[in-house]
């Protein structure tokens, strides 16, 4: 069953702004959707309306089956009557209240009890191990314990659907990744519909069910992890996603066949394609293999990247340049001439970007 | 270095000469006698301390000192508070309304009060006669006439204030379900603190010199110290060593508030500069 529902949303920042296009999609009960995007791409507003906090311009977002925002009717329920929870990326937790009141702070607003207000604060607390942290200050704690403070002060009013904008990116390297596995745990088994919205794919790709790619207020792709890598649906998808991120180098293609690559196009005979090759899909070898590869090309080492556990190497060959996996243990110096064995390439239209096709060796 | 510490200093102390000058002369002024007063010049020390001047206005300031502290501490609290009240409204509309809103109350604090007291009065006036009360030469009615003027102000100063304050924490406070209300009493409030402290400050100080609204709103010398001060200046002579007493003793008030409550006059202006309360 969809929980969040977004319809054909629009937003536009007078006086011209687009913020959001034509943005719909849903999020399934339990689900953990993460939107992904650059700074600008629009994810912050989107979102910020569906936490009330700002009006769509046209669309609908509906919660739950109750419709809480339409544009085109001009009405938005405000966000303290729609029961959701927000973490916000500076985690906003009140510097003049300790843990217990930041936390309670949802439930006394309602009115609730002291007794009720404390059996749940605490309830919650224990649940996220802060427990022991209660009586202390926001400034007392540290960036992955006031990130805990504010998840509870998001959970504990057992909010419809939660929220998540940017909540790792003020964590250094180190906690990031622990934070996010708690995330991720403590929403499997509340089995909290969630959405997370970041800039940073290792994120997205750390605890989305699915994620949706969103540029220029427009949705790129929606899918999961797998789908997005392997089958990126345009230029802009295959470029964000991937760490080291996909190289382009745009090419002729002649009789069917692409040049320099030699790979062969069903459809396009004459014309220019844009080829995509991730650096991990290309291996620069020694000695040329016989199979497991598209193509293989011959060319010099340009640049090369030591990283300790890995090697890249920028290679040329004429007017192709690639980055390339170096599958050796020494070092590969500045001139050296090897084989790059091209495991997957991407062709792309060279006019709008989108995916043409993906040739695959395996 | 040498050379620049040492420019950078007589600079300072020549510059707080300027100040220092007038106190030191209401000082020893008050501390001579009429002859003295009036036969030496002002910066010559007395010849012999008198203390009997210092004593006599002391008795004669305590009725407008105490009516001043009834009239500009509550003016000063209100001010600050419906001062706090204005600028979040404005800090939480941020459109057409709000913008309006504060140009007109820069404009007010610019407009020279002097120009607008003779319509004011004939504002109390109205009042007085719609709802039947005393409003002119009364404490009521002069503290309306301050709090009308500072309000403004304080409006201002607080609109300044209040931006120091992330906005995510209203909007988190409106997501947790906290109403207008809440979120200004719960969270802004004491995020406020030094800025409101500053605005009190500032409102106080500025209610207790004020001389020209008393004079207007007020007949007599009594409810207010400038006005008191300003009594001894008389037709045939003015009491010089008396005046300057009732200066030293109308000044200390407020410079004990400010020596009190500095540290958070001081920190409020630094979150201005630093631009966050933490």
């Amino acid at each position: 069953m969809a929980v969040i529902e977004v319809d054909r949303l629009m937003k536009i920042f007078p006086p011209k702004v687009v913020a959001l296009d034509n943005v719909t999609f849903s999020v399934e009960s339990g689900e953990f959707l993460a939107v992904l995007g650059p700074s600008g791409s629009g994810k912050t507003t989107l979102i910020r309306i569906i936490a009330g906090l700002e009006r769509p311009t046209k669309g609908r977002v509906i919660i739950d089956g109750e419709v809480v925002a339409d544009g085109e009717k001009g009405f938005s329920i405000p966000p303290q009557k729609r029961n959701v929870g927000m973490v916000f990326q500076t985690w906003a937790l009140y510097p003049n209240m300790k843990v217990f009141d930041n936390i309670a702070f949802p439930l006394d607003v309602k009115g609730l009890s002291k007794e009720e207000i404390r059996k749940r604060v605490v309830e919650v607390a224990k649940y996220l191990e802060i427990d022991d942290l209660l009586d202390r200050y926001p400034r007392q704690l540290s960036g992955g314990q006031q990130q805990r403070v504010a998840l509870a002060r998001a959970l504990v009013k057992n909010p419809r659907i939660l929220l998540l904008d940017e909540p790792f990116s003020n964590l250094d390297a180190r906690v990031r990744i622990t934070a996010r596995e708690f995330v991720k745990k403590i929403q499997r088994s509340l089995g909290m519909t969630t959405i997370l919205v970041t800039h940073d794919q290792a994120d997205a790709f750390a605890v989305g069910d699915r994620i949706l790619v969103i540029d220029k207020g427009r949705i790129q792709q929606l899918g999961n992890p797998t789908e997005l890598y392997n089958e990126p649906v345009n230029m802009f998808v295959a470029g964000f996603i991937g760490e080291p991120p996909m190289v382009f180098n745009e090419l002729r293609v002649e009789n069917g066949v692409i040049e320099i690559i030699k790979i062969k196009l069903g459809d396009l005979k004459e014309g220019r394609v844009i080829i995509g090759v991730r650096p991990d899909e290309a291996i620069a070898v020694l000695t040329p293999p016989t199979e497991g590869h598209v193509a293989l090309i011959k060319g010099v080492v340009e640049v090369s990247e030591y990283l300790g556990a890995r090697q890249y190497v920028v290679v040329r060959s004429g007017k192709l340049s690639l980055r390339a996996l170096a599958l050796t243990e020494k070092q590969l110096s500045r001139g050296t001439e090897v084989y790059i064995s091209i495991r997957k390439v991407h062709v792309f239209n060279s006019d709008d970007g989108k995916r043409l096709a993906s040739i695959t060796g395996f | 270095m040498e050379f620049k510490g040492l420019l950078a200093i007589i600079t300072l102390s020549l510059l707080s000469l300027l100040w220092v000058f007038p106190a030191y002369t209401v000082l020893i002024g008050s501390l001579k006698s009429l002859e003295d007063v009036i036969g030496s010049p002002s910066f010559m020390p007395p010849k012999e301390v008198d203390l009997s001047t210092i004593v006599k206005v002391l008795s004669d300031m305590r009725e407008p000192l105490i009516n001043t502290l009834i009239v500009t501490v509550p003016v000063a609290f209100l001010a600050t508070f419906v001062g706090s009240l204005t600028a979040y409204a404005i800090y939480r509309r941020f459109d057409r309304v709000s913008d309006t809103t504060i140009v007109l109350i820069a404009i007010s604090t610019y407009i020279p009060y002097q120009v607008l007291l003779i319509p004011f009065i004939n504002i109390i006036k109205g009042i007085e006669r719609y709802l039947d009360i005393t409003l002119f030469d009364t404490l009521p009615g002069l503290a309306l006439g301050l709090a009308t003027y500072y309000t403004p102000m304080a409006s201002l100063l607080m609109t300044i204030f209040i931006t120091v304050i992330p906005k995510d924490y209203i909007e988190s406070a409106l997501v947790d379900g906290a109403g207008e209300f809440k979120i200004f009493r719960r969270v802004v409030l004491p995020l406020l603190g030094p800025g409101l402290v500053s605005t009190f400050i500032f409102i106080l100080i500025m209610t207790w010199n004020n001389f020209f609204i008393p004079l207007i709103l007020t007949r007599g010398y009594d409810k207010h110290v400038a006005l008191k001060i300003f009594s001894y200046v008389g037709q045939s002579g003015t009491l010089y060593n008396e005046m300057f007493a009732a200066a030293l003793i109308g000044s200390i008030p407020p410079l004990v508030l400010f020596i009190l409550l500095g540290r958070y006059f001081i920190r409020g202006l630094l979150a201005l500069g630093t631009g966050g309360v933490r």
